[in-house]
């Protein structure tokens, strides 16, 4: 089959995916048990993004596995988020070490 | 917790709304460092993408269309490796199943909008607007002109990723010029500013019993399954932390009940 199926078959996908609940939100009451699962769910899925990410788990095992510059810097991120409360100040820290890590070629 | 975000919707919708200005850049403050996270990635979609042997038209369609950058990833790898397409479109739906969580979440910030507008904001519904738009909800509620920090919240990440990923487009034309400097924009790190931003955001939400118990669950399982096809591990770490959160909250609501 074509490239240009399978991409327009995706592209339906997502639609389907992402847009059935926001078309019928006006006649749909969620229940609320529902809805105090749902707010977890920034969390949950932001978490389940972050550690894989912070511990190289996507990439091809190594030695050198955890001991990486994006496992420091979400410390530091970790660290600048409790101390200023402040997601700017998080993200300037954590880009900060990441890229500070990486130049001075530790790892 | 809040008895939900239809009480609060309806709580904020009539009190005095900033302008669609001010919304307008607001969205776009909270969705630029998201942006600025998606530019290496989408400079390596592009490169790849051709380099694969994809036409222009087709990874411009796939990032116009799709919008979403592990399943483009994983499509290009698979069509080039001939994969038939209904488990092209089954890997897909498993990638992006998390966008029907996205929207339950957010269906109640947008239910007195037009159907117009609701198909929009939920068509253009990505990882990043949906971080930066709940948080933003949640903290500032909803009101008239709300969804137009929304709306620029997508229009900036898929201008921001097609052009990126058109810049990836040129570059892979001009590989051999790239390979011969040892230039690699994957190692640039960037793609940490993006990383930096969830971390804040989940921290500042870590202040309920509930809320820690769905971080500490989604973050272990997501490690132990992270060996899972097609990030199978992530819906699947995701689904089972919000169902143990709510099963925790639950047992704690019933003993300060007793």
């Amino acid at each position: 089959m074509s490239a240009g199926v399978i991409i327009f078959g995706m592209a339906l996908i997502n639609l389907v995916l992402r847009c059935p609940l926001f078309l019928v939100a006006n006649r749909i009451r969620i229940p609320g048990i529902v809805e105090k699962a749902l707010a977890h769910c920034p969390v949950a899925v932001l978490t389940a993004i972050i550690v894989p990410f912070a511990l190289h788990l996507d990439q091809a095992p190594d030695a050198s596995q955890w001991l990486n510059p994006d496992l420091f810097a979400t410390g530091a991120a970790i660290g600048a988020s409790l101390l200023t409360r402040n997601l700017m100040a998080t993200i300037a820290v954590g880009l900060g070490v990441a890229l500070l890590l990486r130049y001075l070629a530790i790892f | 917790l809040s008895d939900g975000t239809t009480v609060q919707a309806a709580a904020h919708i009539e009190a005095a709304a900033p302008s669609r200005r001010t919304e307008i850049l607001d969205g776009l403050k909270i969705t630029l460092p998201f942006m600025v996270g998606a530019a290496p990635f989408g400079v390596i979609f592009g490169a790849l993408a051709i380099s694969q042997g994809l036409s222009v038209f087709e990874t411009m369609a796939l990032s116009l269309f799709v919008f979403s950058g592990s399943a483009q990833f994983v499509a290009i790898a698979l069509i080039a490796a001939a994969t038939p397409a209904w488990v092209i479109w089954l890997v897909t739906v498993i990638l992006n199943l998390r966008h029907t969580l996205y929207a339950a979440t957010l269906v109640g910030y947008v239910r007195h909008l037009s159907i117009g507008w609701r198909f929009i904001l939920s068509a253009g519904l990505t990882d990043e607007t949906f971080a930066a738009m709940e948080d933003r909800y949640r903290r500032l509620g909803v009101h008239r002109n709300s969804h137009w920090a929304y709306l620029a919240s997508i229009v900036a990440m898929h201008v921001n990723w097609n052009c990126w990923t058109l810049i990836g487009v040129a570059v892979a034309k001009q590989m051999e010029t790239l390979q011969g400097t040892g230039f690699k924009l994957e190692e640039l790190g960037l793609e940490f500013a993006a990383i930096a931003t969830f971390i804040g955001m989940v921290v500042q939400k870590l202040r309920t019993p509930g809320a820690q118990v769905a971080a500490a669950v989604a973050g272990i399982l997501a490690a132990l399954l992270a060996a899972l096809p097609y990030k199978a591990g992530l819906t699947i770490a995701t689904l089972v932390a919000i169902a143990v959160a709510v099963l925790v909250e639950r047992r704690l609501e019933r003993r300060g009940r007793a």
